[in-house]
């Protein structure tokens, strides 16, 4: 039988449902796209833009995602390798704002190289996430980071938030692509409408 | 034209499949329950590809044998049903998944 169904692969299809309406690609397209624009104008961009990619994210998550493909208690082997990536996350974060800091209060890290630190870190927590998370889109994401911080660290503006934008414009326009499919594809289902009036409880 | 008589011992594992398992609908659900902690009637709804009020009646056969249970409850104003394996359920389905490895393992190519 696991030759006939491979019970991986039903519980990878149930994970990855959730990666359908486009969320996470909005989310990383605004951000790449206000990093971008930072480097070129001004922080206020970067704010905004990581705002607003919050904001879609949770509240998208919340009020588009749940009532079109309801909720799914994944298994316990699951929910460790979400917490691994959420670790290794904030693990580069946490390094990315001590570096910040020092450098702000002027401490010399001239020594430190920091330039291949960010190289292999920053596409790294990507390729991690691609991985632990399932997340084929991301390994095409993690591509696209490694372009902008390689440009970013040994080469510099404009030529890096250049690259940063385009970086952001593509998971945005797929994002997008995918939200307006996946608003196609699953109606809102209100299970008390279903029940008083069979399958036309989908809106 | 010879007919190939098949032995009793043949016949017995397949005749002793769960029939409550063994229907497509069911298993299908099955297999999405044994593989998650608990789904809700719509996340099972897409992943199953199943109507609104057929998946209400295979829910409620396996029920009924005591493979699953069902939680009702409300977000905001909205109800909403989880669905998860008993016990009992998952006991079920790994012996089943067991009889069709062996059933199916002992056919020739």
């Amino acid at each position: 039988m696991s030759e006939m169904i491979d019970l991986r692969d039903v519980e990878r299809r149930a994970w990855t449902l959730y990666y359908q309406d486009g969320l996470w690609d909005i989310f990383f397209g605004l951000l790449f796209l206000g990093g971008g624009l930072r480097a070129l104008t001004d922080n206020l961009w970067f704010y905004l833009l990581v705002a607003a990619g919050i904001l879609v994210f949770i509240l998208g998550k919340r009020w588009i995602t749940l009532p079109r493909l309801g909720q799914i208690q994944f298994s316990a082997q699951r929910k460790a390798r979400t917490a691994v990536v959420r670790i290794v996350a904030l693990g580069a974060m946490i390094v990315t704002a001590v570096i910040f800091i020092l450098i702000v209060t002027g401490s010399d890290l001239s020594g430190l190289p920091l330039n291949w630190l960010f190289v292999i870190m920053v596409p790294g927590v990507f390729l991690l996430m691609a991985t632990m998370m399932d997340f084929t889109r991301l390994y095409g994401y993690a591509v696209l980071v490694a372009v902008f911080t390689v440009l970013g660290e040994f080469v510099g503006n404009p030529a890096a938030a250049w690259a940063q934008i385009i970086a952001g414009l593509v998971p945005l326009a797929v994002g997008i692509v995918l939200l307006a499919r996946f608003l196609r594809r699953y109606p809102v289902v209100d299970e008390a409408a279903l029940a008083e009036g069979g399958d036309n409880g989908r809106s | 034209m010879a007919v190939h008589k098949v032995g009793d011992d043949q016949i017995h594992p397949l005749a002793d499949l769960d029939r409550t398992i063994h229907s497509p609908a069911r298993l299908m659900i099955m297999t999405n329950l044994y593989v998650v902690e608990s789904a809700e009637f719509i996340a099972l709804m897409n992943l199953t590809g199943l109507s609104w009020g057929n998946l209400s009646t295979h829910l409620s056969k396996l029920e009924e044998a005591g493979y699953i249970e069902m939680e009702k409850g409300f977000r905001g104003k909205k109800p909403y049903t989880m669905v998860r394996l008993t016990g009992d359920g998952r006991a079920a389905f790994k012996a089943y998944k067991q009889q069709m490895q062996e059933v199916l393992g002992e056919l020739p190519d």
